[in-house]
């Protein structure tokens, strides 16, 4: 489904040594795989989600999914790859809208009127269906959580990009989410992409790397950090 | 491909507007556009309102005619050249117009008019101006009619109320007619006029036989003919033979000082009031920014976004337009109230508050400009294509800035050539150096602030040090900069407006102390007009007057208006035996020592430079004057325009009586024996002609005081256009400071719960708001003061008003420390209440 070939995106700072955010990172995650990714702050992991989205342009590399390269795209196709093919799960919500608003907002882009409709059954399903008119200060943290993963699934993606979803949410709520993720990926066959500090997401994912000074690593939290995948220029 | 409609974006809409936050600094923005909307309106209504009342009055009172023949002094012409227009073939219709200057009092008042004699026939012509009256009124009743304005104002009630003409000296009673409404003569309405039937104004006024105009209408097919037979008679009768609406052109001239004046202070201020409406929308930036940041990644296309922001701009364009042209109607309203005084001396003009669609429109295409500039502009990076290979923010950085040095360094060079080589371009050089303030007000601002940073190091506070690090964050440094540029743009209108305003009375005050210093007490008509003696009364006993116990000398001084060209020329004419018939310091080309003896000797006359450069005229050169008997002179110098926009000629009193064959005085001056009370002599004088109840007696010193008065009425206009950007500017500031406060709940939240207290919050955020309006209008005061410099030579160019050349800075530190203390005193219980806001951690938007 989605596959990093050699992506670099460095960054000049005025009068200083560039800073290697990613640095030639080659990576895959098939449809119903949940892949984490590790790595302390500052380590180029939003750098790297903004790449996959196609926000950011890298210096050399290539993203593909489903085989067509993000960032060969016009910018109407990128448009369309984002509203139809991608999902992202943010941080927060924007204050002072409804629940049901928040979701349906990526929907109403693609259907307009439709959108409401369409979201309140997979706000059901994410045990909101009486939480819709709620405002967001009106939620709990958990709640607000499962909104923004309503939004992200909104129009049926097949990337799920994940941000730190967790971030703001205690232990409970934390396996929930990533419980809930990981059904969703095997049950709609994502490929789900989930970057975060938590060390409880490990035991949900098929997979985990560690990004660091733009490198990806492999990490078994069982095992500590192995070897270094193939990765960076000339691998 | 996907489509939002409306709907969607209605929607969208509707769910922004569910925070309250993002309703409340909607709010104000709207008041922010409505504010500089409701400048920009009565600002136009300012500059618009005393040319078009003119132009009405022409269109009322002259209906169909096509030429006039008019009367070259107040004297007027001989009826009988009625008859010789009338056998002219061809002439279709011959109107005579009979026009004097009195003074009309009533039970609760007195006013300057212009009484105007009409011939019955003129309804013919379609004016619609004696409709109202019917035959036999207009044919047997010794009566005026007056616009019912007037007739209110000086309290002339009721069908036959009796009223007081006074002509000259000469007081008598009359009765009133008629009162006419809007429907029967227009904009006439609003203007000093006082309509009667021709022979009886000919009575009133003392000139049986005698006419001022005749309007003419003919065939057009024999046009040329006609034109030409009619110009033969005017010629040979010595009067000018003009357009119809010959009027409106010596109008334009007369008022066109002032009309340049306040297009320039309008144009300024509708600038002004277009950056405070952008400046309003620049505070919504943040949470604009992050909608789009929030669409985009969902894959929102670059014209779904812009259809968001661009419904956002018109729901704020609309309401801020509609709030901002009720406010704007209510300011022209308020704040514009006075007559433009002295042109009144020479030309019936009212005072009607006239609104165009050109100023509604253009004020609304600003409002709604500023909504979209301040939607679209801010955010134009991130709606740019996000796989476009992005250059380094360090260079993007170096090259903005270069940028912005660069074009406001060129601004600078354009405001200074401006005002070194043409200062009729005082707008482009005023548009140039507001452009260089932008550009160059954030290096200035954050100048500013280090300053401030080093002091705040020193004082080692930690509402200071709140304040710096605040100051200087990224995230908020767009909104620093609008609040700086509204304060900036506040101070810089307003600091220009008072210098140039403070320069142009002080350049009037000098010429009227200089005119009416020439005697230490004037014998003048009563009324207003006096304070420009053009009307002649009948000489009194001056060797009664003579002998009054103080009297040194006594003198006749005689004045008049002269059309020469396009300009309505001041003709002054001073006693024989004056020390000094030019005014000192009035003087631009000659020596005044010289001159004054010149004119005193006859033969030469001083000159206005305009009126000078227009005829080609210089020192010592000779010249033939268009006076009602032509007469031959020299030009003994040239001078300002003694404050009588079109011009002045000063000749001396026999020079004056042959030119215009009458020696009748239009004032008295009176020289007083040393050491004797000028007012005594003053009272003595006025004792001795008690039975002159139409002549009034005044000192020099009462006598400057009311001609100043009279003066700076013309030039109020200026004045009430200063203070409508002073009031928009509070209101702006005001609104700025509001929306900045309510911004900063979040981080007060956040603060707050760190440990910092409630009372260092509160010093944190006056602070700030004290920096911020501090560095804004300092740097507004400093470009204002240079602004000065430029429009005061704007003005002396235009309007060749005698001008004080000088630079205000009392203006610039009271306008300064004015919109500072009220801005910041406005923030204390708004700051108050932000502080109390309950602590939180983080903030719900990113």
């Amino acid at each position: 489904m989605l596959e990093l070939r050699d992506l670099v995106k460095h960054y000049r700072v005025d009068g200083g040594e560039p800073i290697h955010a990613v640095d030639g990172v080659s990576m895959t995650i098939a449809r119903g795989e949940l892949v984490v990714l590790h790595g302390p702050s500052g380590s180029g992991k939003t750098t790297l989600l903004e790449l996959i989205a196609g926000l950011q342009a890298p210096d050399s590399g290539s993203v593909l999914v489903d085989g067509r390269d993000v960032l060969a795209m016009s910018r109407r196709e990128a448009d369309s790859y984002r509203l139809h093919d991608l999902g992202i799960i943010r941080h927060s919500l924007p204050p002072g809208w409804r629940a049901i608003q928040s979701a349906s907002l990526k929907l109403l882009l693609a259907n307009g009127r439709e959108a409401k409709r369409l979201t309140e059954p997979l706000m059901g399903q994410l045990g909101l269906g009486d939480r819709l008119a709620h405002r967001t200060e009106q939620l709990s943290m958990g709640e607000r959580q499962r909104v923004l993963i309503v939004r992200a699934l909104s129009n049926d993606p097949k990337l799920l990009l994940a941000d730190e979803p967790t971030g703001n949410l205690d232990t409970q709520n934390t396996r929930k989410v990533l419980a809930l993720l990981r059904g969703l990926a095997r049950k709609r066959e994502l490929a789900v992409l989930l970057v975060t500090h938590d060390p409880q997401a490990a035991a949900y994912a098929d997979r985990v790397h560690e990004l660091r000074d733009g490198r990806l690593r492999a990490y078994r939290p069982d095992q500590g950090l192995v070897a270094s995948e193939p990765s960076g220029p000339g691998a | 491909m996907t489509r939002m409609g409306l709907s969607g974006i209605r929607y969208i809409y509707e769910a922004r507007l569910g925070a309250r936050a993002v309703l409340i600094q909607e709010g104000f923005a709207v008041v922010g556009i409505a504010v500089g909307v409701a400048l920009l309106l009565a600002s136009q209504i300012s500059a618009t309102s005393l040319t078009r009342s003119e132009a009405q009055l022409n269109t009322q009172l002259l209906g169909g005619a096509q030429v006039q023949l008019d009367a070259r002094g107040p004297e007027g012409f001989s009826e009988a050249l009625l008859a010789r227009v009338r056998a002219v073939p061809g002439v279709r219709l011959a109107l005579p117009i009979l026009e004097r200057q009195v003074n009309l009092t009533g039970p609760r008042g007195e006013r300057s008019v212009d009484l105007i004699g009409v011939d019955l026939r003129m309804v013919r012509l379609g004016g619609r101006l004696p409709r109202r009256l019917s035959a036999s009124q207009l044919a047997t009743l010794p009566a005026i009619a007056l616009p019912e304005p007037l007739a209110l104002e000086i309290g002339a009630v009721g069908t036959l109320a009796r009223l007081e003409l006074q002509v000259g000296a000469r007081l008598q009673k009359t009765l009133l007619a008629a009162t006419l409404r809007e429907a029967d003569i227009g904009g006439l309405v609003h203007s000093p006029v006082a309509i009667a039937p021709i022979r009886y104004a000919q009575r009133v006024a003392g000139a049986p036989g005698e006419l001022s105009r005749i309007f003419v209408r003919y065939e057009e097919a024999r046009s040329g003919a006609v034109r030409a037979a009619l110009a033969r008679l005017a010629a040979s009768s010595n009067v000018s033979f003009v357009p119809a609406g010959f009027d409106s052109r010596l109008f334009a001239v007369a008022v066109a000082p002032e009309s340049k004046s306040e297009a320039l202070f309008s144009g300024i201020s509708a600038l002004v009031g277009f950056m405070f409406a952008l400046n309003a929308m620049l505070l919504t930036v943040p949470q604009r920014r992050r909608l789009i940041e929030d669409l985009l990644p969902d894959g929102a296309t670059r014209w779904m976004t812009t259809q968001i922001l661009l419904v956002d701009a018109a729901a704020l364009g609309v309401l801020g337009c509609i709030l901002g042209l009720a406010l704007g109607d209510i300011l022209s309203i308020a704040v514009f109230r006075s007559t433009p005084g002295y042109l009144a001396f020479a030309f019936p003009v009212g005072n009607a508050r006239i609104v165009t669609w050109q100023s509604v429109a253009l004020a609304i295409a600003a409002g709604f400009a500023a909504a979209v500039i301040g939607v679209l502009w801010p955010v134009r990076e991130i709606l740019a294509r996000p796989l476009r290979p992005r250059s380094s923010s360090p260079d993007r950085h170096r090259a903005r800035n270069a940028a912005l040095l660069t074009v406001g360094g060129l601004c600078l060079l354009l405001t200074t050539f401006t005002l070194l080589a043409d200062t009729h371009a005082a707008v482009v050089g005023n548009v140039a150096l507001v452009i260089a303030l932008l550009c160059l007000l954030p290096f200035l601002f954050d100048g500013l602030v280090s300053a401030f940073a080093c002091v705040s190091h020193l004082l080692n506070g930690v509402a200071s040090a709140i304040a710096v690090t605040e100051l200087r964050t990224p995230q908020t440094r767009v909104r620093s900069l609008a609040i700086a540029a509204t304060a900036a743009l506040a101070v810089f209108g307003v600091v220009e407006f008072q210098g140039v305003g403070t320069n142009l009375k002080r350049g009037l005050e000098s010429s009227i102390r200089n005119m009416d210093s020439s005697a230490e007490i004037w014998l003048i008509p009563r009324g207003r007009s006096s304070i420009q003696p053009t009307t002649p009364f009948t000489a009194v006993n001056t060797v009664a007057l003579a002998r009054v116990p103080g009297v040194s000398r006594l003198g006749a001084y005689r004045g008049s208006f002269l059309d020469w060209g396009d300009r309505r020329l001041w003709v002054i004419a001073p006693a024989s035996d004056i020390e000094h018939p030019v005014p000192a310091g009035q003087v631009i080309s000659g020596n005044l020592k010289l001159a004054s003896e010149r004119v005193r000797q006859g033969g030469w006359a001083v000159l206005s430079q305009d009126l000078a450069s227009e005829h080609h005229l210089h020192v010592g050169q000779a010249f033939t004057l268009p006076s009602p008997r032509p007469e031959r002179v020299r030009v003994a110098a040239l001078t300002t325009n003694l404050g009588w926009p079109p011009g002045a000629i000063i000749l001396s009193s026999s020079s004056y009586a042959r030119a215009w064959a009458g020696s009748d005085p239009s004032a008295y001056e009176i020289q007083t024996t040393p050491g004797v009370s000028v007012v005594t002599v003053r009272n003595r004088v006025r004792n001795a002609l008690a039975s002159e109840a139409g002549l009034a007696v005044e000192t020099s010193s009462e006598r400057e005081r009311r001609h100043y008065a009279v003066t700076a009425q013309g030039l109020s206009r200026l004045t009430q256009i200063r203070l409508l950007v002073l009031i928009a500017a509070v209101l702006a500031l005001v609104g700025a400071i509001w929306a900045m406060i309510w911004q900063r709940r979040d981080r007060v939240a956040e603060l707050k719960s760190e440990g910092y207290g409630e009372l260092v919050l509160w010093r944190w955020l006056l602070c700030e708001a004290a920096v911020l309006l501090t560095a804004g209008c300092l740097i507004g005061a400093i470009f204002g003061i240079y602004a000065q410099l430029l429009g005061s030579h704007f003005l002396a160019a235009v309007t060749g008003f005698p001008i004080v050349f000088s630079v205000d800075p009392i203006a610039a530190i009271s306008s300064f420390a004015l919109v500072t203390v009220v801005a910041v005193v406005v923030l204390v219980v708004p700051g108050y209440r932000a502080v109390r806001v309950r602590p939180r951690t983080g903030s719900l938007a990113r």
